[in-house]
């Protein structure tokens, strides 16, 4: 446990001491195979200083950086294994559940709209979920208001994933995680559900105080 | 030079005599079952050219349309065949012969197919033209690597051996019994020895449903009068079913039951009336240690619990009428370690709970049947023949891939194209329950 956490701030340290590249001329690699093969040979970015990719950015087909992200949030106590695990035993129930609905209809004009890809069905719920704006509180003239703000791309992916995650855990106990992950996922990308109602309710929010919007630009 | 003009004399006369052996082509062939290759060096070249065209003009098929499992042979190898729901539910009534994940499949897919492999169409061969007034014959199973299909190839020849009448007595996950019984008890037919009923009226529902309809044919009925306790015994010439009817209503006496069929069913299979099938799996863990205690918590020796000991009876060729196959392997079995300190092997306890279970490793040790049998098991069941099972070919990989295709299991745009097919064979290693696990999250 003592190493674990020395280790970690030592890397802390290090990572910043040890950095090789200056942010302005070096560029971020490309992992992505198919735009890999798309560069032609009079590219400039042939002669451009380009950066080592991170231990976890692969080019395998199971790796998609949105869901790298998700993973890192739900992780707890740095056991990234567990974390992953639970995410591939969702999707592995999502696709249990809509291949079984797509093997079972008949009719091949229904078949074409079953949604059978796990992570289409996880990323459209992400976009689904991810809330346009939010509150901060400003204290004007010893009162305070809470005045609403837009968010930047970031932001809104960690809120959406928040979402996700908390109202997956609030469900039944008794129930498995991985289980409640995917119910969840089914249903915000069908735009029902809890974590789709939460992000609703902070919209309200917002369209409740509009009249204060303008004090975005005020000075404190 | 001399030497050299008789080698030129004699070589037109040899090329000739062998030619003249494979032109013949009157060898008889032999009843037992020949491998593609060996099969190869029989039949004339017209017939291997004519394989070749139907082969090329022909898209690639992974289906095989015949469904009965008499009726496979060579021809059929690595290709799905579809079993009937009807008859799964009465070839394991209780979902126990494969993983879970596997059966969680069959009911995605809205079909439950199994891959045809050689070792299976082996042994079929082999049962087919078996002189059962012979002792026992037996087989066993066994592979390099976990996860080849053991297990899968095993209920392949139950479907075979339920559809060509056999009595069948089979007896998946037999080790569960020994690590974590549900319920234990002292025996009341003699001291020292340990009652499992819970699992000995399981064993009996499902020998039961396996085997109905040939029960009631044959109508098989005690040979003796059997005591169960002071009070209570059943007389001779009860039939078998009254005696499993009566293991429901009094389930104590479950496991002593359990010894009394087996008794019956050997000593009344003299008769030729039927032939009896016997599939163990995990076979090993009969020869080695328990985590079992007896209630005043000293250990117990395997033979001393009753179940074991009578199914133990069923693996000895002092027998005929019969054929026993068993699966040996590591998983899901406790295995004796040689170190003094770690006392055996044991990887069904999950990895968080090791620290608090005592003896738990993982056995990384080779899986053959010298070495997991050990000399006990070894003499026990000798002779027998050792059947390997391997991990798939490029064809059966192939298949497999191209079957999961069709069900719409694969989703991944990258996994549909060439390069994916590639990966997916590079990273599962062409085993078969790893190639499932790596397919179910993409």
């Amino acid at each position: 446990m003592l190493n674990s956490g020395l280790l970690s701030l030592e890397r802390k340290f290090l990572s910043n001491f040890f950095r090789v590249y200056s942010q302005n001329t070096a560029q971020r690699p490309i992992i992505d195979k198919s735009e890999l093969d798309s560069i032609k040979s009079d590219d400039l970015r042939h002669y451009q200083v380009v950066e080592a990719p991170d231990g976890y950015e692969s080019n395998a087909m199971s790796y998609d950086p949105r869901m790298h992200k998700f993973i890192k949030i739900l992780m707890k106590n740095g056991n990234s294994y567990l974390a992953r695990n639970l995410v591939d035993k969702a999707l592995y129930n999502i696709k249990l559940k809509q291949v079984e609905r797509y093997n079972k209809t008949e009719d091949e004009s229904k078949r074409k709209e079953i949604e059978t890809n796990p992570m289409r069905i996880f990323l459209n719920a992400m976009d689904n979920t991810k809330p346009i704006l939010k509150v901060i509180g400003l204290i004007k003239s010893g009162i305070s208001y809470q005045v609403p703000v837009p968010m930047s791309e970031k932001e809104r992916e960690f809120k959406a994933t928040r979402f996700i995650l908390t109202s997956s855990r609030e469900k039944d106990k008794s129930v498995r995680f991985y289980d409640k992950l995917a119910d969840e996922l089914i249903e915000a990308f069908n735009n029902q559900g809890k974590s789709i109602k939460k992000k609703v309710d902070m919209h309200k929010l917002a369209e409740a105080n509009r009249a204060y919007a303008h004090f975005r630009w005020a000075k404190k | 030079m001399n030497t050299i003009r008789n080698i030129r004399k004699v070589l037109p006369i040899l090329s000739f005599s062998r030619n003249s052996i494979a032109r013949s082509a009157n060898i008889p062939k032999p009843n037992l079952y020949l491998s593609p290759i060996q099969s190869s060096l029989y039949s004339t070249d017209q017939e291997i050219k004519v394989e070749i065209k139907q082969n090329r003009s022909v898209p690639h098929v992974y289906r095989c349309s015949v469904n009965d499992p008499i009726k496979h042979n060579v021809n059929n190898l690595s290709k799905f065949y579809r079993l009937d729901q009807a008859e799964l539910n009465v070839i394991d009534p209780f979902q126990e012969c494969l993983n879970r994940e596997q059966y969680a499949e069959f009911k995605a897919f809205d079909e439950t197919c199994l891959m045809i492999r050689q070792p299976g169409v082996e042994i079929i061969n082999y049962l087919k033209n078996l002189d059962l007034s012979l002792p026992a014959y037996r087989f066993v199973l066994y592979g390099t690597q976990n996860g080849t299909g053991k297990r899968s190839t095993l209920l392949h020849i139950l479907h075979y051996c339920h559809k060509d009448n056999w009595l069948l007595f089979h007896v998946p996950n037999c080790s569960a019994v020994l690590r974590k019984a549900k319920e234990n008890q002292p025996s009341s037919y003699k001291e020292g020895r340990l009652d499992t009923p819970i699992d000995a009226a399981l064993f009996l529902k499902r020998f039961s449903i396996q085997n109905m309809k040939l029960l009631k044919e044959l109508d098989l009925k005690t040979t003796k009068k059997y005591d169960w306790s002071k009070r209570e015994s059943s007389p001779e010439g009860t039939p078998i079913l009254e005696l499993i009817d009566y293991a429901n209503s009094r389930i104590k006496y479950s496991s002593d039951i359990c010894g009394a069929i087996v008794r019956e069913i050997k000593l009344q299979s003299e008769s030729n009336r039927y032939k009896v099938f016997v599939a163990i799996e995990q076979i090993n863990s009969y020869f080695g240690p328990t985590r079992l205690k007896r209630p005043d918590k000293s250990e117990i020796n395997v033979d001393d619990i009753t179940i074991v000991r009578n199914f133990k009876k069923l693996l000895k060729n002092d027998w005929k009428n019969a054929a026993v196959v068993g699966t040996i392997c590591s998983r899901g079995v406790i295995i004796p370690a040689p170190n003094r300190r770690t006392k055996f092997y044991d990887v069904t306890i999950p990895i968080a709970n090791r620290r608090r279970a005592e003896h738990t490793l993982e056995y990384e040790g080779p899986l053959t049947p010298a070495h997991l049998l050990k000399k006990e098991g070894f003499y026990h069941l000798e002779p027998f023949v050792p059947i390997e099972i391997p991990a798939y070919s490029d064809l059966e990989i192939l298949n497999h891939y191209e079957y999961y295709k069709d069900r719409n299991w694969l989703q991944n745009e990258d996994a549909l194209t060439d390069s994916g097919k590639e990966e997916l064979k590079f990273l599962s290693g062409k085993n078969p329950r790893e190639f499932m696990r790596i397919c179910r999250a993409i």
